[in-house]
């Protein structure tokens, strides 16, 4: 899984190029950020952009290249950021360690996101934030069937683009309160809590 | 309270730009799709091997017409209607061709820009009813 991400992180910016469009949606989602934060899956460092300026930020990655690249942009946040190098499925800090965990575009990508969501359940203190922009199976039978035959081909490169998120996180124990709409019911900006 | 109001007022341009670009390219996609499949038809082949080539040909040039555009309307946003549309309106010239009907170049322009309309009308109306839906599911928000 390391290497294929590895290999993945020096196509990574080409293939995260829609920050025109879901930039503003990231800015508005991040600035509810509060007290000691996690972000999983930085890659290369591509939304430290549209973090709110001020926060202490530990961001992970399981793979040391997309870090090494996020080292950058790491330099280039006012605040606290630090980078981490761990898988999300197994994650290296104690429970209730963090108030709020964020995630952009992460879900599709870890082998087992149920697993993942009860690690970062785990790892939130009771009543902290999860913020998740995620893109997930439309319930439209027409875009859902779309997206299931494009998982066909990009599940080679280790994404889905046919999972339930939303279902996902409520399974793994997170309250829901508030989802808004970046592209139809497809991208979607979450709020929960644990 | 200014600032508030210019940024609703950004938001709404972003949307209609965003919109509009939306609109010229699934009209770009679905057109490029039926002329394709069009254009194998006039090949002369059996019906089943037009059928494949035209559809594998049409739905290369909307991935690749999708890669191309992703930087600006986003890769899934570009990608998911056009590949609806890069598989519905092909269909539309073949099942034309079976009832006798042969579509001429204005034509395949004409039902182009109908199928790439129809599509953006669609996805709008549904986004409109998913972000209502959502409004009644997390009211005061």
């Amino acid at each position: 899984m390391t290497t294929i991400w590895d290999l993945r992180a020096k196509l990574y910016d080409v293939c995260e190029a829609s920050d025109l469009r879901r930039g503003p949606h990231k800015a508005a989602l991040f600035r509810d950020m509060v007290g000691r934060v996690l972000f999983v899956a930085v890659g290369t460092g591509v939304d430290i952009r549209h973090f709110p300026p001020d926060r202490e930020i530990i961001a992970i990655d399981i793979s040391e290249e997309m870090l090494r690249r996020a080292e950058a942009r790491r330099k280039s946040y006012r605040g606290v950021l630090s980078l981490v190098q761990t898988d999300a499925l197994s994650l290296c800090f104690p429970d209730a360690s963090f108030d709020t965990v964020a995630t952009s575009c992460t879900m599709c990508s870890v082998p087992d996101p149920l697993r993942a969501l009860r690690e970062l359940h785990r790892v939130l203190r009771p009543g902290g934030q999860l913020l998740m922009f995620e893109h997930m199976r439309s319930r439209n039978p027409i875009l859902g069937l779309a997206l299931d035959l494009m998982t066909l081909v990009t599940r080679r490169g280790g994404t889905e683009m046919n999972r339930d998120t939303l279902g996902n996180a409520r399974t793994a124990g997170f309250r829901i309160t508030r989802i808004e709409s970046v592209f139809l019911d497809i991208i979607l900006s979450i709020h929960g809590v644990k | 309270m200014k600032s508030i109001r210019d940024n609703q007022g950004q938001q709404r341009l972003r949307s209609i730009m965003f919109g509009f670009g939306d609109c010229l390219f699934l009209l770009l996609v679905s057109t490029v799709a039926i002329v394709v499949m069009h254009l194998i038809h006039q090949l002369g082949w059996n019906f089943a091997l037009t059928w494949l080539a035209g559809m594998a040909v049409a739905m290369v040039s909307q991935t690749l017409l999708a890669l191309s555009v992703a930087p600006i309307l986003g890769s899934i946003e570009s990608m998911t209607p056009s590949m609806v549309v890069a598989m519905m309106s092909p269909m539309m010239v073949c099942t034309l061709n079976l009832t006798g009907y042969h579509l001429s170049r204005s034509g395949c322009f004409g039902l182009g820009a109908a199928f790439g309309v129809g599509m953006f009308l669609f996805i709008e109306t549904y986004g409109c009813v998913y972000k209502r839906s959502l409004r009644r599911a997390f009211p005061g928000r």
